[in-house]
């Protein structure tokens, strides 16, 4: 009963000591004045860049890197503009006239760049395994830019071994 | 969460003069969430090659004739906030120096409003090549690595646009 009374009124004497303090310093007209400070912190996200009047893939969708349970799509299209964030989407399948399952990566458009670069990992692929695929991108309202690859594949390299078809650092 | 800016992040105890492999004390401190990274171009080079030499490893297990930050980068530990803008950069190994050189021209000396930064009580870090990366100091991550929690792994990789808080 003791050990449980004693913290309850440590509690209140201190929380009283807390809001004491609290009171002083909120009648403080310095710190009264810090909190009425003009500066603000920006919030506000910049509005949408203009739409592209027509979005294109500048290069074709490829494999970049393989394992044999993951792949990297990459692909190049012009500036789409519109909202900065954007997603890079990859359907894929083993069957080419059923390509059910969607990989997308995120990415932020950068306004002043004429070309924007996809990539997108497909995790959780089997082996030795043929996978068709399209690609396209959407703003964040999911909508697409417009632009539709035609339908790729590739195939996942056997167990322990890799697949790097993107130009290696020198 | 805010990122941080890069101001200063080369910047080490004038008893232990950088955060680079070399001659000398080094690596000096540690980058990313948990450290991962020793050294300034370490953390560059995962960002030029993390996609290039992406092993199906937990860290401390890298292949044999592989080094671990060189040509073995392990897999992630949560694969959705994967940020796919980088990974495969291009970059030569000049290329990496010299943004490295760059972020160390981010130290500005200005200490004024810390006026203890430069009193360092601690031991630096020595020993070790670039050919090693630090890796002695690697603790082996558990094969496989446990589950994901759901709260995690179980969500969208990001949710749209939202206002900063």
């Amino acid at each position: 009963m003791h050990g449980s009374a004693r913290p309850l009124a440590c509690c209140i004497l201190s929380c009283s000591v807390i809001a004491v303090v609290g009171s002083l310093l909120c009648s403080n007209p310095a710190f009264a004045q810090k909190l009425d400070s003009p500066y603000q912190p920006s919030t506000q996200i910049p509005p949408p860049a203009p739409q592209a009047a027509h979005v294109e893939i500048r290069q074709e969708p490829a494999l970049e890197f393989a394992r044999d349970d993951l792949a990297i799509i990459r692909w190049t299209i012009n500036n789409p503009g519109g909202s900065d964030d954007h997603f890079a989407v990859v359907h894929y399948g083993t069957d080419p006239n059923k390509l059910s399952w969607t990989a997308k990566s995120h990415i932020r458009l950068n306004r002043n760049h004429p070309e924007t670069i996809f990539r997108v990992r497909l995790d959780g692929l089997k082996p030795l395994t043929t996978y068709y695929y399209w690609v396209t991108s959407t703003g964040s309202d999911e909508l697409s830019d417009g632009e539709k690859s035609p339908i790729e594949r590739f195939t996942t390299p056997g167990p322990g071994e890799r697949v790097v078809d993107f130009p290696q650092p020198k | 969460m805010q990122t941080s800016t890069a101001r200063n992040v080369a910047m080490t105890p004038p008893q232990c003069p950088t955060t680079e492999a070399g001659a000398g004390p080094y690596f000096q401190k540690e980058f990313f969430h948990n450290g991962y990274a020793k050294s300034l171009k370490q953390l560059v080079h995962f960002y030029n090659t993390r996609d290039v030499y992406a092993y199906k490893v937990t860290t401390g297990h890298c292949p044999a004739g592989t080094t671990e930050k060189v040509d073995c980068w392990p897999m992630p530990e949560v694969p959705n906030n994967i940020d796919m803008t980088t990974g495969n950069l291009g970059l030569t190994d000049q290329e990496e120096n010299q943004i490295v050189t760059f972020l160390e021209t981010l130290t500005d000396g200005y200490t004024t409003p810390f006026p203890d930064a430069n009193t360092f009580t601690g031991q630096c870090m020595m020993g070790g090549s670039a050919a090693t990366q630090g890796n002695a100091s690697i603790i082996p991550a558990p094969t496989p690595l446990p589950p994901c929690a759901s709260a995690i792994c179980g969500v969208a990789p990001l949710p749209g646009p939202q206002q900063i808080p």
